[in-house]
């Protein structure tokens, strides 16, 4: 397995402050990458880490190969970007912005009149060339600066928030459009969000970090069985005396009522759960609804967060390896 | 080269439609239309002798370059463009060298819109048939008065020269201004230090000379011809361009740009 971006101990200082502590990455060529995390959890640092732009205060990254302290620029040249601000000068038209940016890229006359072309057909602003970006809308902006990232065909592209602004239908298509980069051309996708659906849903790893350390790291699934299974009951006749039983079982390791009246409850590893149906049944419960639910990436990474907060810190590669 | 001339393109561009398309160039005709046709049809005989000319040729760029350069990264920063810009493989110098050229190839072409339009506004706009002594093309009576070679070289160089030493000044100010607000003020103060400096400091420096000295100076001068006293004046004014233009390239850093 090929690696596009490769951390060790990666750290960053400013003036005594740490905002990157130690990070350990390996992310598979090819792959979809999501980067989680609070505000100032250390997120941009790290891109910014990752293309040059800081030099690192201790640890090493490799990217597509390459040395982030000697080889930045090497490494800017095969890499496309969306930061947390579109980019885009407002002052110039669509076209004007791409060519300018086709042109960085060394694009040949040719192939920048085709590849705009193609680009800002596909994102239906063809008709809107000559415009103005100052024009635009938010999300005509951020498909824009999505098309400028794609533009000289980068083989690594950093992603911040990339559907931010966008409507459903276009973030649907920019999410599939990732997928099938990734899929089909070997793009390795590296993306920050705090959508926590849309990293479950298109990234094949995701990292958890806190301010600047990571948390977990591995696939969605595996970092979603970090969190623990609950059952969710919803029934009439449940009384406080029950639910003591109820956490005295081996089984339950923690119970709660939610806003909508049902009765939830943290289960061990393992643990079945028919004792507990048959024990609520038995008490003169009547239960209309029980149903297992897994913690979501949501749950988990606010579990994760909350963890470090209280002091537990819990870094691990829920691929079942330890980063090192 | 070709990464400066990519940068500069894409600064003159932001330059010209600053104002919004064609509303961009309102603000150079509305210059031209002052210091191009005005001026010389309300002074004729000061701009006929060419002192005044060749004065403009290295004033001027100083109030075109100021705001453009105090734009061009505190603007970037404020716009959020400029860490996209150096997230590409523009190498560092590119960066600042093209935004340099952008400003002083900017300023430098409607300085000479300026002389050209003085000298139509001279030739068309008042009687200047055997006035001034000055080279004239043609011959008879539809003889087209042009200024002297000086001012020329005031134009072609000395433009250059000032617009480097406000553009190089200014760069300095603009990396480290967060808002373009902060620019503006701020290059308020290296602006009067270079128009007050050049006007009176030099004429107050050269009288405090001994008189002895100021007398040989004025007599060199007096035999000199005056093309070459503006292209020693020029001279000096690149050297200076250059220190200064050194500098800036070597403070100018991504990482730096990026952490402050």
């Amino acid at each position: 397995m090929t690696l596009a971006v490769h951390t060790e101990g990666l750290s960053r200082r400013f003036d005594g402050v740490t905002a990157l502590d130690g990070l350990n990455l390996a992310v598979p060529t090819g792959s979809i990458f999501g980067f989680l995390g609070p505000n100032g959890a250390g997120k941009t640092t790290t891109i910014r880490l990752l293309l040059g732009l800081l030099e690192p205060s201790s640890g090493n990254a490799v990217v597509l190969g390459r040395d982030v302290r000697r080889e930045s620029q090497a490494i800017r040249e095969q890499v496309g970007v969306l930061l947390d601000s579109d980019g885009l000068y407002e002052r110039l038209t669509a076209r004007q912005n791409l060519d300018f940016f086709a042109r960085v890229a060394r694009l040949s006359k040719g192939e920048r009149d085709a590849r705009i072309r193609a680009l800002l057909e596909e994102i239906d602003l063809w008709d809107r060339r000559d415009d103005p970006v100052a024009d635009f809308s938010r999300g005509m902006k951020q498909k824009l600066a999505l098309a400028r990232a794609f533009l000289h065909r980068p083989s690594l592209l950093f992603l911040d928030e990339p559907t931010a602004g966008l409507d459903t239908p276009a973030a649907v298509g920019l999410r599939s459009e990732l997928v099938s980069l990734a899929r089909e051309e070997g793009v390795t996708v590296f993306l920050t969000t705090h959508n926590l659906l849309e990293a479950e849903r298109v990234c094949d790893r995701v990292a958890v970090i806190r301010q600047g350390k990571l948390l977990a790291e591995g696939p969605p699934e595996a970092i979603r069985g970090g969190g623990k299974r609950k059952l969710e009951v919803t029934a009439t006749g449940i009384r406080p005396a029950l639910v003591a039983r109820l956490m005295n079982t081996p089984e339950v390791i923690g119970a709660d009522v939610d806003s909508e009246g049902r009765l939830i409850l943290a289960l061990a590893d393992g643990a079945e759960t028919a004792p507990l149906i048959r024990l609520m049944v038995e008490t003169g419960v009547e239960v209309s609804e029980a149903r297992i639910a897994e913690a979501s990436l949501e749950e988990t990474f606010l579990a994760l967060v909350d963890e470090d907060l209280n002091g537990r810190s819990r870094v691990e590669s829920a691929s079942g390896e330890h980063p090192r | 080269m070709r990464d400066i001339i990519v940068v500069a393109g894409k600064e003159l561009r932001e330059i010209v439609g600053a104002g919004g398309g064609r509303k961009g160039l309102v603000r150079e005709l509305l210059f031209i239309g002052i210091f191009g046709l005005l001026f010389p049809l309300t002074q004729v005989e000061a701009w006929l002798s060419g002192g005044v000319p060749a004065a403009f040729a290295l004033m001027v760029p100083l109030f075109l370059v100021g705001p453009h350069v105090a734009d061009s990264f505190a603007g970037e920063r404020e716009r959020g463009t400029l860490e996209t810009l150096l997230a590409t493989r523009l190498p560092d110098r590119s960066i600042y060298f093209g935004k340099i050229l952008a400003v002083c190839g900017y300023a430098w072409a409607v300085t000479l819109l300026i002389i050209l339009a003085s000298l139509l506004a001279l030739n068309f706009g008042a009687d200047v048939s055997g006035r001034g002594g000055s080279p004239t093309a043609g011959s008879g009576e539809s003889e087209f008065f042009v200024y002297p070679a000086f001012v020329w070289v005031a134009w072609g160089v000395g433009s250059i020269a000032s617009g480097l030493l406000l553009a190089s000044i200014g760069t300095f100010v603009s990396l480290r201004s967060k808002t373009v607000r902060g620019a503006h003020q701020a290059m308020m103060i290296p602006l009067f230090v270079v128009i007050l400096g050049g006007s009176f400091g030099i004429p107050a420096l050269f009288r405090s000379l001994p008189p002895s000295t100021q007398e040989r100076f004025t007599e060199l001068l007096e035999s000199m011809p005056a093309v070459s006293v503006v292209l020693w004046a020029v001279g000096g004014l690149f050297v200076i361009d250059l220190v200064l233009l050194g500098l800036g390239a070597r403070l100018f850093r991504r990482d730096r740009l990026i952490s402050d």
